[in-house]
């Protein structure tokens, strides 16, 4: 045997017994994820279908209605038009209401299962690898996945990282994340990262999607985290369908294996202008910053926003920061109102907007665009010049709870001063 | 020439280049990256601007690892397509960019061995199906192992959606 999730996951995906790195296999896809801003009319020219229309979910992120003139990427119109052309049900549609993030919604709506082979037309679909499935990110090669359900694989290498200890107060996904980052860039080119050890049951899903949404950056296919009772007691209320979670073999055989003492973690702060550039909290603490964003697929989970609240619990935001939160879903909305902390971010000073991808992108009708020489610190996916805004705008990119501590005094602010 | 076979003059880069080194990433957020011809007017622009006058027709970018970071939306790989290039060789590729290039029809091909065997400015001819090729300037030959056929079944019907539309109407689907 001496497989790697990968391996499995590919072979139950190829409808093989086995396969091994190196591979070519076609793998058949049990869920497409879209989103609201990559249409292509080319289905439709070529008189295209979804291969299976029930298993494609849309749910609307990026777009603002067609009446918001000067957005370069289109309108939720189009999106529901053309959901209907490719004879995805209603149903299956996230429209305003049940909205929010191509990466949150399907795994809420319990559509994600483990053992699954998952296509994202979104560049970080490898969150979802959360879930102990197959995540794959296709982008343009969502298109004619759409058409046949199938997607190339070459069986790629894996490498193994392996938690050990608890995740300190104030630290999040995105920290180790960007520690990952930091000792990976340039060795995971195309490799899968395999995530388990003890640690892992100390990381609350939430947390698990926020680590597997940075898959992208540092440059893994995507990640794969082991499943354990954590990760049932999640899906079980919410599966639509049975699922069979996937564990590597013992004796699996990986490229390189790392191992990571959670206990040992801190707050890391990316930027400015390269989310590559990582650097502990101590050396920017003290910059200042006129903007601050929580939200987008990297953070504006529960999890995120309850940290942040208890930052910002009984505290106002200083008057020269203009703080955005944007929660990640409608789900996700309607729980921080009913637990109390949407309105601690709304006490401290904090504008709360319509559930979706917010400031990350200036999109659906977000509030926040940076001006020429403003610095702005963000709990968002990118951090590169221009994307929130102005491209002479300075963005650094670290956790929720930093960007509220940073919000309460206007400057780069250690969180854990605040607990 | 044609995507199974690459000829062309050599613009070598190090490790995890990014495209935003080559095409601002301002220009996404304009909303001008969609127009592959207006953002490759913007090749090298902060960086050495110079330089988009001499790309030629055939070009080959070779690179070393993690070749493609940043965003992989597919009109970066029509820009740089449309300034010429022919295609990509590179130690190993960002995943997501080397998926976009060879489902655009355009070869973004790993070759750990070749790119320390060119230097920017060499002509590099390689035959995609056999991993011949040579070094012309130089006389240097080059053999490497063949590309995966997926890869070249893809590359020779001009990118996965003519791929796929063969494969429809054909009833191979797998």
């Amino acid at each position: 045997m001496s497989k790697t999730m990968a391996e499995k996951l590919l072979a139950k995906a190829s409808g093989r017994d086995a396969v091994s790195v190196g591979d070519v296999v076609t793998a058949k896809i049990d869920l497409i994820s879209m989103l609201d801003s990559f249409l292509d009319e080319w289905l439709l020219e070529n008189h295209l279908k979804a291969w299976d229309p029930s298993r494609v979910v849309f749910s609307f992120d990026h777009l603002p209605p067609r009446s918001t003139s000067g957005f370069p990427w289109g309108d939720v119109e189009r999106t529901r038009e053309f959901a209907q052309k490719l004879g995805v049900p209603r149903e299956n549609v996230y429209d305003l209401g049940r909205h929010g993030l191509s990466h949150q919604v399907p795994a809420e709506e319990g559509w994600v299962l483990p053992g699954m082979f998952y296509l994202a037309a979104d560049t970080q679909g490898a969150t979802m690898g959360a879930l102990n499935c197959f995540a794959m990110a296709g982008i343009f090669s969502t298109f004619p996945a759409l058409a046949t359900g199938e997607m190339w694989m070459v069986v790629p290498e894996a490498v193994r990282i392996i938690l050990t200890g608890e995740m300190p107060k104030g630290i999040l996904g995105k920290d180790i994340y960007f520690r990952l980052l930091q000792d990976l860039h340039g060795r995971a080119d195309s490799r899968v990262l395999e995530f388990g050890g003890p640690g892992l049951q100390s990381l609350p899903i939430d947390v698990r999607m926020g680590v597997a949404n940075g898959s992208n950056h540092i440059g893994a296919m995507t990640s794969v985290f082991e499943p354990d009772q954590r990760l049932l007691d999640y899906l079980n209320p919410r599966a639509r369908g049975p699922f069979e979670p996937v564990t590597a073999d013992p004796d699996a055989k990986y490229v390189a294996s790392y191992a990571y003492d959670l206990s040992t973690f801190e707050p890391l702060v990316s930027g400015p202008g390269d989310i590559s550039k990582i650097q502990p909290l101590s050396e920017v603490r003290g910059t200042t910053v006129q903007a601050a964003y929580i939200g987008s697929c990297s953070s504006g989970r529960m999890e995120d926003l309850k940290l942040a609240a208890e930052v910002l619990d009984g505290r106002r935001i200083s008057s020269d920061v203009r703080l955005v939160v944007t929660p990640i879903s409608s789900s996700v909305a309607r729980d921080a109102a009913e637990n109390g902390v949407l309105r601690t971010l709304l006490r401290a000073g904090a504008t709360v907007t319509t559930p979706g991808c917010g400031a990350c992108v200036t999109g659906n009708l977000s509030p926040l665009r940076l001006a020429d020489g403003e610095t702005c610190i963000t709990a968002s996916v990118e951090n590169y010049p221009g994307r929130m805004g102005s491209s002479k705008a300075k963005i650094y990119a670290a956790n929720a709870a930093v960007v509220a501590a940073s919000a309460l005094t206007g400057e780069i602010t250690d969180p854990r001063d605040y607990f | 020439m044609n995507a199974l076979t690459l000829k062309g003059k050599v613009w070598k880069y190090g490790d995890n280049v990014s495209v935003y080194y080559f095409f601002p990433a301002i220009y996404e957020m304009l909303g001008v990256a969609e127009w592959p011809e207006e953002l490759a007017k913007h090749f090298l622009e902060e960086v050495e601007p110079h330089r988009v006058e001499q790309v030629e027709s055939g070009d080959v970018l070779v690179a070393g690892k993690g070749f493609g970071q940043g965003k992989h939306h597919w009109y970066y790989i029509d820009a740089f397509q449309k300034l010429g290039f022919a295609g990509f060789v590179a130690e190993s590729f960002h995943p997501q960019f080397q998926r976009e290039c060879i489902d655009r029809g355009i070869p973004a091909i790993a070759y750990p061995d070749i790119p320390s065997k060119l230097e920017s400015g060499d002509v590099l001819e390689l035959d995609l199906r056999t991993g011949k090729g040579s070094v012309l300037n130089r006389a240097v030959a080059i053999s490497v192992g063949p590309t995966p056929q997926v890869f070249l079944s893809i590359l020779a019907a001009g990118g996965l959606k003519p791929y796929t539309l063969q494969k429809l109407a054909t009833g191979s689907r797998s």
